[in-house]
């Protein structure tokens, strides 16, 4: 197994608030690694870290071995890391192909080019393609704005599998949609494993142990513990810092 | 299901204007020629209002350079409109640059701020010239020279203006079915989602921010060569007000709102400062009602009920 995102004693504080606190994480290439953690643990701080939003205050972030802790977060999404956001961070002006068809057009590292939108067809076909696979056939030519939140969601994945990322950063792709919705979400993240190195925070404990092949665990802005599903299920720490549950068993 | 009136509508207005230097006087054409003057700078102002999605209290300076450097050039004896515009849009384009890569680097407030300080040290600096009239201003000699079109004739001249604001109204509107101008109005959208994409929202700005003082400073080369008169007022950030009034009377976002909005606010400003030195008042008073009565500017509303919901001409 060869570790594909790293962080070395990762640290960040917003003035006194320590909300990353060296933190040492490894994600191997190929896996589905879930981030738990109770709410305002840091989970979100984390992502951002790792995907350049946020500047750490010591430490650094490796991408493939190499230091990116400096690199903007566009510089990191070209080296194949891409991400959704828990607060879905659209362009709402954009019908979700016109969305697709940028985020395709962005692989090639800019988008200087004087060509007409509509005519890059071979585009809008992969867009499309992407659509149905997240569940949005039909929904080409809706715009953002007047999509409900669960498409939302699934525009956020359909964005960052455009990419063709290496590593994809999903923060918490489930919140807010219905019991089928979700169900929909974890067959769609089952379907991706192995295909991708994926970060994922969920709160929806079945979710996580039906997806995830590692877990760690955040508390307080520190790790906590990094296992199994099984060895977190029965990592008695674990269970007080997360699941609230302190009778040791 | 009612028929899309807006582009005979277009086709209407544009037969129109191409008739009139035909049917009217020669106050009425060199009336015409400012309205589409300053319809081209409103456009370019709304270009970086609605499309790259911020304020700029600035775009004087591009108004002003583009007209200065014009007349300058032109007093220098380099007449030859093909040589001297476009040395003067490349100038813009380099000063814009320099300004946007300062300016850019701030958002919002700090940004408004910036912008209106260049207009402000240009204008005092023009204002401290002597020899170009301080606060006077000072008359250019002639107009531009082009082959075949004589410029000295005001009907010429507007027709040239004419044709130049539909090229860059065509300009506009291709300049937005690409993947660039999908990237531009992609970063007034969301920047965070834009750098998550790969691409890095900075330079679209500062595209963007170039290609509107651009249109901008081609406003003011017209200027020079239809009023033969510079004063620094061209620097003042209270015309950038007036040009964000033209924008918001006839409706921003679209492409002939900031056009429309500019002939209404020239001919009220031409009119009742006839009647009243307190003009201002009364268009005061205009722009009150349009933005308490109207959701949107008068052109985007017309344009609503000639059919189709969104404002695309
Ligand atoms: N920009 C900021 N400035 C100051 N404090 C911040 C900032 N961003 C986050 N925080 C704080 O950092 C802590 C961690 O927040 P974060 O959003 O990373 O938690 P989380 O684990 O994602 O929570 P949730 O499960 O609710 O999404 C919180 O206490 C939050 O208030
Ligand atoms: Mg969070």
């Amino acid at each position: 197994m060869t570790a594909i995102l790293e962080t070395r004693a990762l640290r960040k504080s917003f003035g006194g608030l320590v909300v990353t606190r060296d933190v040492d994480l490894t994600l191997e290439e190929g896996e589905t690694h879930a981030l738990i953690g109770p709410n305002g643990a840091g989970k979100t701080s984390l992502v951002n870290l790792l995907s350049g939003t946020l500047s750490p205050t010591a430490g650094d972030v490796l991408l493939a071995g190499e230091i990116i802790t400096r690199l903007p977060s566009h510089r990191r999404a070209r080296r194949g890391l891409a991400r959704t956001f828990q607060i879905s961070t659209l362009f709402d002006s954009f019908t979700a192909e016109k969305s697709l068809v940028l985020a395709l057009l962005a692989r090639q590292g800019h988008c200087y080019r004087l060509g007409r939108m509509a005519g890059f067809s071979c585009l809008r076909d992969e867009a499309r393609r992407l659509l149905d696979l997240v569940g949005l056939t039909g929904r080409n030519l809706v715009p953002t704005a007047s999509m409900s939140h669960g498409e939302h969601r699934q525009l956020e994945l359909a964005l960052a599998l455009a990419a063709s990322p290496k590593v994809m950063l999903l923060d918490e792709p489930m919140a807010g949609l219905g019991g089928e919705e979700t169900a929909k979400m974890i067959e769609l993240l089952r379907s991706l494993r192995g295909r991708y190195t994926i970060l994922l925070v969920e709160h929806d404990m079945d979710a996580v142990f039906a997806l995830a092949d590692r877990i760690s665990v955040l508390a307080e802005g520190r790790l906590i513990a990094t296992g199994s599903p099984a060895d977190i299920r029965s990592n008695a720490g674990v269970r007080q810092a997360y699941f609230g549950d302190d009778d040791g068993d | 299901m009612t028929r899309d009136l807006r582009w005979p509508a277009f086709v209407l207005l544009a037969a129109t204007a191409f008739a009139l230097p035909f049917i009217g006087d020669s106050y009425i054409v060199q009336l015409a020629t400012r309205m589409l003057i300053f319809g081209m700078a409103a456009l370019g102002i709304d270009f970086f209002l609605a499309y790259v999605g911020q304020l700029s209290l600035g775009h004087t300076i591009f108004l002003a350079s583009g007209a200065y450097l014009t007349a300058l050039l032109t007093m220098a004896g380099l007449e030859s409109a093909l040589l001297v515009w476009p040395i003067v849009l490349l100038g813009v384009a380099l000063l814009a640059l320099a300004a946007g890569m300062l300016a850019l680097r701030t958002g919002g407030l700090y940004f408004i701020m910036i912008t209106l300080a260049f207009t402000q040290m240009l204008f005092f600096f023009l204002q401290s010239q002597r020899g170009l009239g301080g606060d006077e201003g000072f008359s250019v000699p002639q107009r531009n020279t082009l082959p075949l079109l004589d410029l000295s004739d005001p009907r010429n001249l507007y027709l040239l203006v004419l044709v130049l604001l539909l090229g860059v109204i065509g300009l506009i509107a291709w300049i937005r079915a690409t993947p660039f101008g999908a990237a531009i109005e992609a970063c007034r959208d969301n920047a965070q989602r834009l750098s998550a994409m790969g691409l890095d929202p900075y330079g679209y700005r500062l595209s963007g921010f170039v290609f509107s003082a651009v249109i901008v400073g081609l406003a003011g080369i017209l200027y020079t060569n239809n009023t033969l008169y510079l004063t620094p007022a061209l620097s003042g950030w209270y015309l950038s007000g007036e040009l964000l009034m033209m924008v918001i009377l006839g409706g921003s976002g679209s492409l002939l709102g900031p056009v429309l909005g500019a002939a209404l606010f020239v001919l009220l400003q031409e009119q009742l400062s006839h009647i009243t030195p307190h003009w201002m008042a009364g268009l005061g008073a205009l722009l009150v009602a349009r933005v308490m009565l109207m959701k949107d500017g008068f052109w985007n509303v017309l344009a609503r009920r000639l059919g189709g919901d969104d404002s695309h001409s």
